[in-house]
This record gives C-alpha cells, sequence and structure tokens, in this order.
C-alpha cells in the first residue's frame, strides 16, 4: 500500500501543478509585502 | 453525457503509486481563484462611478455571493459528496468563470442586475460548491495529517485574495491608460474587460485541479500510517456519522456555534482594521498613523490570515483539535482584552496583537474540517462541512453589525479614539467565552447515531478495518 512504483511523468506532473499554484501564492506575497513596507518606515 | 464521463466518481479513483501530493495544489487551485471573493474591493469604486450608483449598491454583490456560498455549500453538500471531487470541482468552475462572464456582460452594457445575477447569485453558487469540493477528498488522502491537508488548501482561500488584489490593478491599467490606482477608478470597459479576464484564466486553472484530482481507492492508506494510533486517541473516532444524523448531534450544534464565535470575533477587527488602527493612535483629531500606513496593515493582516490557516491547522495534527480551539479562543479572549486596554501603547504593540488574532480566525477556518472528521468519520465529513459554513454566513452578519453598532453610538468616524472600541472589544470577549466553554463541551459522539455497517461509502467502510 502506497509503495507501488509512481506511474511515468509523475514527477513532471507533480512540479507543473506545484508551479502552477505557487508562483501566484509567491507573487502575491511579494507584492504585499512591498506594500506593507510603508508600516515599518520601508 | 460520455464526454464528460471523466468527471463520475468511478472513474476518479487512483491508481496505485498515485502520489498523494497532487491532491493539495488540485485543491489549492481552486480555492485561489475563489479567494478572489474577498478582492471585490479592488474594482469597487470603479463600478460606483460607471453605473452611477452607492457604494451600498456595489456592495450587495459580494453579499449576494457570501450568502450563496453558505446556501450552496449547506445544500449541495450531500451532491458533492455524491458525485465526487472532480465532478464537484468542474461545476464549480463553471459557475465561478460563468458568473465573471456574466458579469462583464452586465458592466459593458450597463445592467447591474446582471453583475448581481452573475458574478453575485451564479458565482456565489461556483464559491460554495468550490469551497466544500477537495475538502473530504484531502482528509481522505491524508489520514494521518488531516490538519496540513485541509490547512494547505484553505490557505489557498485566503491566498486568492492575495493574489487577486495586485493581478486586478496590473490589468485594469493596462485595459485602461487613465487608471488611477490611489482612487480605484478604471472605466467600466476595464472592469469589464478584467472580469473577462479573470473568468478565462480562473476557468483554466480550475481545471489544473479537475485533472489532478482523484480519489484513493478504498483501504488506501499512506506508507508507514498506522490507523490503530489513531483509534487509541479518544476524541477521534472510527465510526462515521451521515450528515442527516448529524445535524441531529449536540456536537454539531456545539461546533457551529465555536465556529460562529471564533469567525464573529475575527471578522469585527477585519471588517475595520484601516480605520481601527488609525483611531487607535489618533491625538488631538490628528492619528499618526497614515492612511498608506493603514492600507498596509490590511495587507499584513491578510498574509497573518493566510499563515495562520497553514500553520495552526498543521499544529493540530500533534496537539489535537479540541485544545487548539481552546488556544484560539482562550488566547483568543487574554489578546482582545489586551488590545482593549493597551493596544493604544504602540503601534507594534497594537499590529502584533492584531496579526495574531487574525491568525486564529484564520486558522479556525482551516481546522475545522478535521476536527469534523475526527468527530464524525470520512463518510460525509464534505457535506457536514458545507452545513456548518452556515456559521460563517451568520457571522459575517453579526460580527461586523457588533462592531460598526458600538461605534456608530460612539462618534463619527474619523473622530474615533481607542476608548471607543472597548465596549466593542469587550463584547467581542464575551462571544469568545461563549466558543470557549463551547469547545469545552464538545465529546464524541453517541453511538446511536453511528451508521452501521454497510451503509457507508466503501472508502469509510474499508476505514473501519
Amino acid at each position: 500500500m502506497g509503495q507501488t512504483p509512481a506511474p511515468t511523468g509523475q514527477t513532471a506532473r507533480l512540479v507543473i501543478s506545484w508551479l502552477v499554484v505557487g508562483i501566484p501564492l509567491i507573487y502575491a506575497l511579494y507584492q504585499t509585502i512591498r506594500s506593507i513596507l510603508p508600516l515599518f518606515g520601508g | 453525457m460520455a464526454a464528460l464521463s471523466f468527471l463520475d466518481r468511478e472513474h476518479t479513483v487512483a491508481k496505485p503509486g498515485y502520489s498523494r501530493w497532487l491532491i493539495p495544489p488540485a485543491a489549492l487551485a481552486i480555492h485561489l481563484c475563489i479567494g478572489q471573493a474577498y478582492a471585490t474591493s479592488v474594482y469597487k469604486n470603479a463600478l460606483v462611478a460607471h453605473f452611477d450608483t452607492s457604494l451600498t449598491a456595489i456592495g450587495i454583490i459580494f453579499s449576494i455571493a457570501i450568502v450563496m456560498l453558505g446556501v450552496s455549500a449547506a445544500v449541495m453538500g450531500t451532491w458533492v459528496e455524491r458525485v465526487g471531487p472532480r465532478a464537484a470541482m468542474f461545476t464549480a468552475a463553471c459557475f465561478w468563470a460563468s458568473g465573471f462572464l456574466i458579469g462583464a456582460l452586465g458592466i459593458a452594457t450597463g445592467q447591474l442586475w446582471l453583475v448581481y445575477l452573475g458574478y453575485g447569485f451564479v458565482g456565489g453558487i461556483g464559491l460554495g460548491i468550490g469551497y466544500i469540493s477537495p475538502v473530504s477528498t484531502l482528509i481522505k488522502w491524508f489520514p494521518d495529517r488531516p490538519g496540513l491537508a485541509t490547512g494547505m488548501a484553505i490557505m489557498g482561500f485566503g491566498g486568492g485574495a492575495l493574489v487577486a488584489s495586485p493581478l486586478s490593478r496590473q490589468l485594469m491599467s493596462l485595459y485602461d491608460p487613465n487608471y488611477d490606482a490611489a482612487t480605484g477608478r478604471a472605466s467600466g470597459g476595464a472592469v469589464a474587460a478584467l472580469f473577462l479576464t479573470l473568468g478565462i484564466v480562473y476557468f483554466l486553472v480550475m481545471m489544473l485541479g479537475v485533472f489532478n484530482v482523484k480519489v484513493p481507492a478504498p483501504g488506501w492508506r499512506p506508507a508507514g500510517f498506522d490507523p490503530a494510533k489513531l483509534r487509541a486517541k479518544p476524541m477521534i473516532t472510527r465510526a462515521n456519522v451521515s450528515a442527516a444524523n448529524a445535524l441531529r448531534t449536540p456536537q454539531f450544534w456545539l461546533l457551529w456555534t465555536v465556529l460562529f464565535c471564533n469567525v464573529t470575533a475575527g471578522i469585527g477587527i477585519l471588517e475595520q482594521a484601516s480605520p481601527m488602527i488609525q483611531d487607535f493612535f489618533r491625538e488631538g483629531g490628528t492619528s499618526t498613523v497614515a492612511a498608506t500606513a493603514a492600507t498596509a496593515f490590511v495587507g499584513l493582516l491578510s498574509i497573518f490570515n493566510m499563515a495562520g490557516r497553514f500553520a495552526w491547522s498543521s499544529t493540530s495534527d500533534f496537539i489535537g483539535r479540541k485544545p487548539t480551539y481552546v488556544m484560539y479562543l482562550g488566547v483568543g479572549i487574554v489578546l482582545y482584552v489586551l488590545l482593549a486596554v493597551a493596544g493604544n501603547s504602540s503601534t507594534a504593540v497594537f499590529v502584533l496583537l492584531a496579526a495574531v488574532i487574525i491568525s486564529f480566525y484564520g486558522g479556525g477556518f482551516s481546522t475545522v474540517p478535521a476536527y469534523l472528521r475526527d468527530l464524525f468519520g470520512t463518510y460525509q465529513v464534505g457535506a457536514i462541512h458545507g452545513r456548518l459554513l452556515t456559521a460563517w454566513s451568520a457571522a459575517g452578519i453579526a460580527g461586523p453589525l457588533i462592531i460598526n453598532g458600538f461605534l456608530d453610538a460612539r462618534g463619527e468616524p474619523g473622530e474615533l479614539v481607542a476608548a471607543d472600541y472597548r465596549p466593542a472589544l469587550f463584547t467581542m470577549v464575551g462571544v469568545l467565552a461563549v466558543g470557549f466553554v463551547a469547545n469545552l463541551l464538545i465529546r464524541p459522539v453517541a453511538e446511536r447515531f453511528h451508521e452501521t455497517e454497510g451503509h457507508t461509502d466503501a472508502f469509510a467502510e474499508a476505514g473501519k478495518r
């Protein structure tokens, strides 16, 4: 159970899937942190 | 329809070796898109000018969407469980994207009722179905870490607003060279184009979730996971309770009260965040906190809201769900008292207290599906979660009513000071205390509510063995 070999191409699918959701999140965090810098006098 | 048969539950059972780490990005793809609902303020002023109407009339678009979220999550929960996550996510994507497209048509033709119907009603149905669609699947794939799994997905709902705000500003400035970022004024055509773009982009991103999501085969367990360890914990059941029966248990209504109280208290601060920080540091009629810094404070709270959803929910896997809510509500009471009596001592103290409070607010949302799993089992946990979300809709009305009611009685906006917030904050302390007691009263569900052998689905039956 859970130790069967992974289907072919699964690693690429994992990378692409996480990139599709990860890049917008990183973009959002960057933009928000940039906008909150005035709060700390930046 | 044969072309849509790939959506059927039986076609979504994972083959051996399918990585469960494909499920969180599938869930995130849905929640990141529907989280846009909390970024409507970006184009609010543009719509007020375009339709030549009031802020209240435009605010109704958001209100309809949130009401429809609660209604569709509660009503469609059992259907979502029956058809499976892929069909539910596909339906959510169709409703959510259609909402934007109908809304765009309404803006382009100057018909506000079409925006109510599109973004509010149709999009709101997509919001509700989308919100609950991945929850029970995540819990089944991560029996060892349900808090981590639901935390990742529901964090996406908080992150969706963070993504949509700057993205919408950039798109509006692209579509309208005269776009004024300071006032949020853009032409109606630019907002219509924005809606059209978001509708198409969100549909495509949500399709990533549709194609990646799969349910585990009955009896599947992650490597190294020993269900016997879970069964040894008294607050985690191995039985299953149907959604209909769950409503008859005191546990459901106690948890409803817990969620209602946690959200009411948090929403009170979130809704008032920007004027609140300025009012707390007002001396002689002038605030020492600039408007830009107050806006930045709202952004900071959004980050803590999102981070709390992931961090606290993941922590609940180790310390247990009940102790986690003891922390949200108990420590929350202390933080609200400190905010009321010492919040105006320095901006750093104020920001720190508010940030932790909002992280508890976010954590309350993402920990609750795992709490439901612990109490009611996996059988219809998504449907039960859908019904529980009515607490969110109720808190969405109660929280702002409490804070605005007290503030209206104390004076005019722009003239309030820290002391004017104390009655509202102490009322929130009382609300949190009610939730704290409700959480302490939660015990395992009585055996008479459990489903008997052979009356649940194959996955739930296999989980009992």
